[in-house]
C-alpha cells in the first residue's frame, strides 16, 4: 500500500476527503464509539496504577537511551539474533528491503505467504510486491482479511483497522469466499478461523512485524490478541520479520516497562492474550516454528529524523492512544488522513516519511489542543511537533504564499501595534455590526471569505461598541476623581 | 559478504545520525534495577497475595482454573479433559507427565469416552505433530512461569513441547506450578535474562506469554473469543 | 497587590464585559489594576499556524508591555500558554530577547490560579443560583495544568450547582487559525461540544478561555437560531460568574 493512499482509487484533497468521511454515517459513528471505548478503557487501567505518571517517564527515558546509541544496539541486536540463528538484512529504501523479502522468497522457493499485522509491511508495500511476483499472500489479522477480501480496501484505525465496515458488509464480502451464514459477528469470526487456518497450514512463509527487538539476546517480540502474530511464527517453515530500525531495545527489563505502558495504551487491557518472545529459528531438535528466521531491519527514512529536531518521534511504540484521544481523528477516521499513519503520530511522521510536498496538508489537520502529548505513554510532544511542521512548511517549504500569507503578515503588523490595533478594531466595530441583521452577530448567509467558514456553522459575535480597555480608562479616571 | 557491507553502510548511516563516525564499542548500559516499575503492585507481596492476586486476574479474563495439590493433580486433568468435550488431546514429552502419572493415566483411558492420547514426537517431523495439534480438542502444556498482575502463563518451546501444542487445539490446559507464579513481568523478564546469560545456547527458540484465549473486537467492537489460536483456556495451578 | 491584567484581544474587542468583571472580582480581592495601553495581540494566532517570524513583532510587543510588572494576571489561558512556554523558544535566536521573554513569561498567572493559589482567596463571595458547568479548555486545564482552581472558585459560589460535562477536557474544536481553516472538522467538534453541554442539563456554561467560549457560544446560538436548544444555556467567562452577586 505504501505509506499514503487514495480512497476507492480517487485522486482528493484533504478536504474532499474529510467531507466524504465524515458523511460516512457508519464510518464515523464507528470511529467515535471505539475511541471513546479505548480511551474509557485506557483511563479506569491508569487510574489503577499510581505510578502511571512515572512509567511514562521512564518509557520516555528507555527510548531515548536507545535511540542515542541506536548504531551500537542495532550492532549488537543484529549480532545476537545471528549467533541465535536468524539471518539478519539491513535495508536502507523500502525497495530494498522489499527486494531482500523476495530473493527470500526465490531462495526458498516459496510460494504462499501468511501475514499478521505490521505497519511496517504496510509502509513499503509488501504484499502487492509479492502480489506481482506470484505469490499467493493472505493476510490474517481478522480486519486485515476483511479489507483484504474487499479489494485491498485501507485501514481506518491502526489497531482496529476495519471498524469502519458494518458486519452486513462484511457478511455479503465473505459471501464471496464460501460463508453461507449471517452477520453474527461470531460466526463471521469462525468462518475465518476456519478459512485461515488452512491457510496457515499451508503457507510457505509466516510474515510479521516486531513491536520490539531486544538487543542483548537478539529476540523478537510480537503483541497480538488473535494469536495470528503466534501462528505465523509457528506454522510455516519460513518465517521473515520486518523491523523498523528504532524498535529496539536493550535487553528483557525494557519489555516490562513498554508492554506495560502499549498495552494499557492502545486498547486498555492490562495485557493482550499473546505476547511472543522468538530468539532465532526453531532449535535443531524442535519440529515446528521457522526453520528460517530472517529479519529485516529497514531504515526507510528513519536515520533522516534521527539526526533532525524530530528524532522524539521516534520513540512511537505504535500504540494508537493519540488517535483515540484526539478530537480530530475521531471525526475524519484513519481515511480523512490518506496516510497509513493516521491521527497526530501520523500527523508528524507521514511528513518526515514522505516529504512535505506529499503531506502538506496533514499539520493543519490537528487543534493543537495537546491531548496526545498528555497521553503519550513515551511522551512525545506530539502538538509541538506538529506546530513545528506548520512552521517549517510556511517559513522554509513556502506553504504560506499568495493570499494567506499577506493576510497574515499583515496581521501579524497590526495586531502586534497598539495603534493600528486600536483604529482596526475601530472600523471593524463600526463595519461589523452593518453586516449582521440583528447587529449583534453574524449568521449562516454572511458570504465574506474566511467568515464564511466561521459562519457555516456557528453564529459570530460582532465586534464591541465599547472597547474594555476604553471603559477601564473612563473606570480608573472615575476612581482617581473619586478619591 | 555484499550482505555485511549493507550492514556496515546502514550503521555507519545511523552512526552519522548521531553526530559520530563510528559504532561505538560499548556504551553506558541503562539501569533497569531503579525504575518505577518497581513499586508497581508493591502491595502485593508474599505467596499468598500472589496466588491470590493471579486468581484474581483470571477472573478477570474469564480464564477457569482449578487449584489442587500434587497428588490431585490426574484426577484433576481428567475432569478438565471431560469438562472440555474430550475427544483427542495432544500432551507434551516432558518430565512432567512422567512424575504426575499422566502417561499412565492417559494411557488407562485411551478410547474411553471417546478420549484419544496422542504425544508430541519430534522424531516423527513436522507435519506429523502439526496435523495432530490441528485437529486435537485439547493441547496440554506445563508453562515455565506466570505472572500474577496479568494472569499470565509463560510456554516456551522445547523439542518435547512444540509451539502448536498450546496454540491449535480448541482448548489448551496449562497445568501451572504455584511456584513458578510471579508477580509482575518485571519478575519473569529478571528470570529470562539470567536464563539467556547463563546458557544462551539453549534459551527457548519461543516463549510465549498467553493471557487468557484468543480474542478479537475487529467486527464493530464486539468481542469474539477463538479466532486464530485456542477458543478456551484453563489453567490447573498445583501446589507444589 | 498591584497588578498587570492582561486580558486577551478577543476580551478587548469582543467580550469587553469579561474584563470588566474580571477587574471588578479583583479589586474587590484588593488588587490595584494596570492595563498597560501598549497591550494588543500576543500574536497566538500566528504562532499557532506556523508565521513565527510573522508573529515576533506582536511577541516583542507584548514582552513590552508587560516588562515592568510584578506579576501578570491572565484572563486568556492559551495566551497565557503561549507567551509562558512559546515565546523564551520562539525568540532562542535572538537571545536579548528570549531572556527578556522568559523574565515575561515567569509573571504570568492565570486568572484563577492567581486567585486561589497567589491570593490565597477560594470564596469570592459570589452567589449564583445556577446550575453551572465548566470547560476545561485545553491550555488553562491540560497545558498550563490549571485544573483545581477554576472548580474550586466555582463550588464555593452560593447557590451555584456545579456539574461536570462529559469529556469536559476535550477541545471545543476551536483552535485558533483551525476553526476557519478546517471549517468541516472544526464543526463536528464544537457540535460534540455543544451535545454535551446540553446534556449535562446546566443552565450556564462557563470557561477560562474566551475563544473557546466564543466558539462555543457561536454554536448555541446557531442551535437556538434552529429551534434545537432545548432550553436556553447561557455562555459566561468564570471572571463573570465570580461577580454575581
Amino acid at each position: 500500500m505504501a505509506i499514503l493512499y487514495n480512497l476507492n482509487g480517487k485522486e482528493q484533497s484533504f478536504q474532499e476527503r474529510v467531507k466524504d468521511c465524515i458523511a460516512d454515517d457508519f464510518k464515523h459513528k464507528a470511529i467515535t464509539t471505539a475511541t471513546d471505548v479505548f480511551y474509557g478503557n485506557r483511563s479506569a487501567r491508569v487510574a489503577e496504577i499510581p505510578e502511571w505518571e512515572d512509567l511514562r517517564e521512564e518509557a520516555r527515558r528507555i527510548r531515548n537511551h536507545v535511540l542515542d546509541n541506536l548504531d551500537y544496539y542495532l550492532a549488537q541486536f543484529a549480532e545476537n539474533a545471528e549467533k541465535a540463528g536468524s539471518k539478519v538484512y539491513f535495508a536502507q529504501t523500502d525497495k530494498e528491503a522489499v527486494q531482500q523479502v523476495i530473493e527470500i522468497f526465490e531462495a526458498r522457493g516459496a510460494k504462499k505467504m501468511v501475514k499478521s499485522k505490521s505497519m511496517m509491511s504496510e509502509e513499503i508495500g509488501i504484499n502487492h510486491a509479492l502480489i506481482d511476483e506470484g505469490v499467493e499472500v493472505f493476510e490474517t489479522d481478522l480486519a486485515e482479511i476483511i479489507l483484504q477480501l474487499n479489494n485491498w480496501n485501507p485501514p481506518s484505525h491502526i489497531v482496529v483497522p476495519a471498524l469502519h465496515l458494518e458486519r452486513n458488509a462484511i457478511r455479503d464480502i465473505f459471501h464471496n469466499y464460501g460463508y453461507q451464514g449471517d452477520e453474527d459477528p461470531e460466526r463471521l469470526t469462525k468462518f475465518i478461523r476456519g478459512f485461515i487456518r488452512e491457510k496457515f497450514l499451508n503457507a510457505d512463509v509466516g510474515m510479521t512485524g516486531c513491536n520490539f527487538g531486544v538487543a542483548e539476546t537478539g529476540s523478537c517480540t510480537l503483541v497480538t490478541n488473535e494469536g495470528n502474530g503466534r501462528m505465523s511464527s509457528s506454522v510455516p517453515n519460513t518465517q521473515i520479520v520486518l523491523m523498523g530500525m528504532e524498535r529496539i531495545v536493550p535487553s528483557f527489563e525494557a519489555l516490562d516497562v513498554l508492554v506495560a505502558l502499549l498495552v494499557r495504551s492502545s486498547v486498555g487491557s492490562k495485557i493482550t492474550s499473546y505476547f511472543s518472545l522468538t530468539t532465532g529459528p526453531r532449535r535443531a531438535d524442535e519440529v515446528d516454528g521457522p526453520e528460517e528466521q530472517h529479519i529485516i531491519i529497514i531504515d526507510n527514512g528513519r536515520s533522516k529524523i534521527l539526526a533532525s529536531e524530530f528524532r522524539d518521534m521516534l520513540r512511537c511504540i505504535r500504540c494508537g492512544a493519540c488517535l483515540n484521544i484526539c478530537p480530530v481523528y475521531r471525526h475524519i477516521t484513519g481515511h480523512g488522513y490518506g496516510s497509513i499513519y493516521p491521527g497526530p503520530m501520523g500527523i508528524v511522521l507521514t511528513p518526515l516519511l514522505v516529504g512535505y510536498d506529499k503531506a502538506s496538508a496533514l499539520p493543519w489537520a490537528s487543534t493543537l489542543c495537546g491531548a496526545c502529548s498528555d497521553h503519550c505513554p513515551v511522551k512525545i510532544p506530539l502538538h509541538e511537533l506538529i506546530l513545528r511542521h506548520r512552521q517549517i512548511l510556511v517559513e522554509e517549504q513556502g506553504y504560506g504564499a499568495g493570499m494567506q500569507n499577506l493576510v497574515f503578515k499583515a496581521a501579524g503588523v497590526g495586531l502586534a501595534h497598539a495603534g493600528l490595533y486600536n483604529m482596526g478594531t475601530k472600523v471593524g466595530a463600526r463595519v461589523m455590526p452593518l453586516l449582521a441583521k440583528d447587529r449583534k452577530s453574524l449568521k449562516e448567509n454572511v458570504s465574506l471569505p474566511v467568515v464564511k467558514n466561521w459562519t457555516q456553522s456557528r453564529d459570530m459575535d460582532v465586534l464591541a461598541k465599547e472597547k474594555f480597555r476604553d471603559w477601564f480608562k473612563k473606570h480608573e479616571a472615575e476612581k482617581k476623581g473619586g478619591k | 559478504m555484499l550482505n555485511e557491507q549493507h550492514k556496515q553502510a546502514f550503521l555507519h548511516n545511523v552512526s552519522l545520525a548521531l553526530g559520530r563516525n563510528e559504532v561505538p564499542k560499548s556504551v553506558e548500559p541503562y539501569d533497569f534495577t531503579k525504575g518505577p516499575q518497581h513499586h508497581v503492585m508493591s502491595e502485593v507481596q508474599t505467596d499468598d497475595e500472589i496466588l491470590a492476586r493471579f486468581k484474581v486476574e483470571c477472573d478477570k479474563l474469564a480464564i477457569q482454573y482449578t487449584e489442587v495439590d500434587p497428588s490431585g493433580l490426574k484426577d484433576a486433568v481428567i475432569k478438565v479433559l471431560e469438562d472440555y468435550g474430550g475427544g483427542k488431546v495432544i500432551c507434551p514429552d516432558v518430565p512432567q507427565m512422567e512424575k504426575y502419572g499422566l502417561n499412565e493415566a492417559f494411557a488407562e483411558l485411551e478410547g474411553k469416552d471417546g478420549l484419544h492420547f496422542v504425544k508430541w514426537e519430534p522424531a516423527r517431523g513436522r507435519e506429523y505433530n502439526i496435523d495432530n495439534a490441528q485437529d486435537a480438542n485439547i493441547g496440554i502444556t506445563f508453562p515455565w512461569m506466570a505472572i500474577a498482575e496479568t494472569a499470565t502463563v509463560l510456554q516456551e518451546s522445547v523439542a518435547g513441547s512444540g509451539r502448536s501444542v498450546g496454540l491449535l487445539p480448541i482448548t489448551h490446559v496449562a497445568i501451572v506450578h504455584r511456584s513458578t507464579i510471579k508477580r509482575r513481568m518485571g519478575d519473569t523478564m529478571v528470570a529470562l535474562r539470567k536464563q539467556f546469560q547463563d546458557d544462551p545456547a539453549n534459551f527457548p527458540s519461543a516463549v510465549v506469554h498467553i493471557s487468557g484465549p484468543s480474542s478479537t473486537a475487529d467486527i464493530e467492537l464486539v468481542r469474539v473469543v477463538g479466532v486464530h489460536g485456542p477458543v478456551n483456556v484453563t489453567y490447573i495451578i498445583v501446589n507444589d | 497587590m498591584k497588578i498587570h491584567l492582561f486580558t486577551q484581544c478577543m476580551v478587548d474587542m469582543f467580550y469587553p464585559q469579561v474584563g470588566i468583571a474580571a477587574v471588578e472580582v479583583l479589586e474587590r480581592l484588593g488588587c490595584e489594576i494596570v492595563v498597560p495601553k501598549k497591550q494588543a495581540c500576543c500574536g497566538q494566532p500566528l504562532i499557532n499556524s506556523g508565521y513565527i517570524k510573522a508573529s515576533k513583532a506582536a511577541m516583542k510587543n507584548t514582552i513590552e508591555a508587560f516588562e515592568d510588572a510584578e506579576i501578570v494576571v491572565s484572563l486568556s489561558g492559551s495566551c497565557a500558554f503561549a507567551i509562558k512556554h512559546e515565546y523564551p523558544h520562539l525568540l532562542a535566536d535572538e537571545p536579548q530577547w528570549a531572556v527578556r521573554a522568559q523574565k515575561v513569561a515567569d509573571k504570568f498567572v492565570e486568572f484563577t490560579d492567581f486567585i486561589v493559589n497567589t491570593l490565597g482567596v477560594t470564596d469570592v463571595g459570589a452567589t449564583l443560583n445556577k446550575k453551572v458547568t465548566f470547560h476545561k479548555s485545553c491550555h488553562a486545564t491540560r497545558l498550563l495544568g490549571v485544573k483545581e482552581p477554576p472548580l474550586t472558585l466555582l463550588q464555593n459560589v452560593k447557590g451555584l450547582e456545579y456539574i461536570e460535562m462529559e469529556k469536559a477536557d476535550r477541545c471545543c474544536g476551536f483552535g485558533g487559525t483551525f476553526s476557519v481553516k478546517q471549517p468541516d472538522i472544526s464543526e463536528q467538534i464544537v457540535a460534540e461540544k455543544a451535545q454535551t453541554i446540553i446534556d449535562s442539563g446546566a443552565d450556564i456554561v462557563c470557561g477560562a478561555d474566551q475563544a473557546c467560549l466564543m466558539n462555543i457560544a457561536g454554536r448555541l446560538d446557531r442551535l437556538r437560531d434552529r429551534g434545537e436548544l432545548p432550553r436556553d444555556i447561557r455562555v459566561m467567562h468564570i471572571a463573570e460568574i465570580l461577580n454575581c452577586r
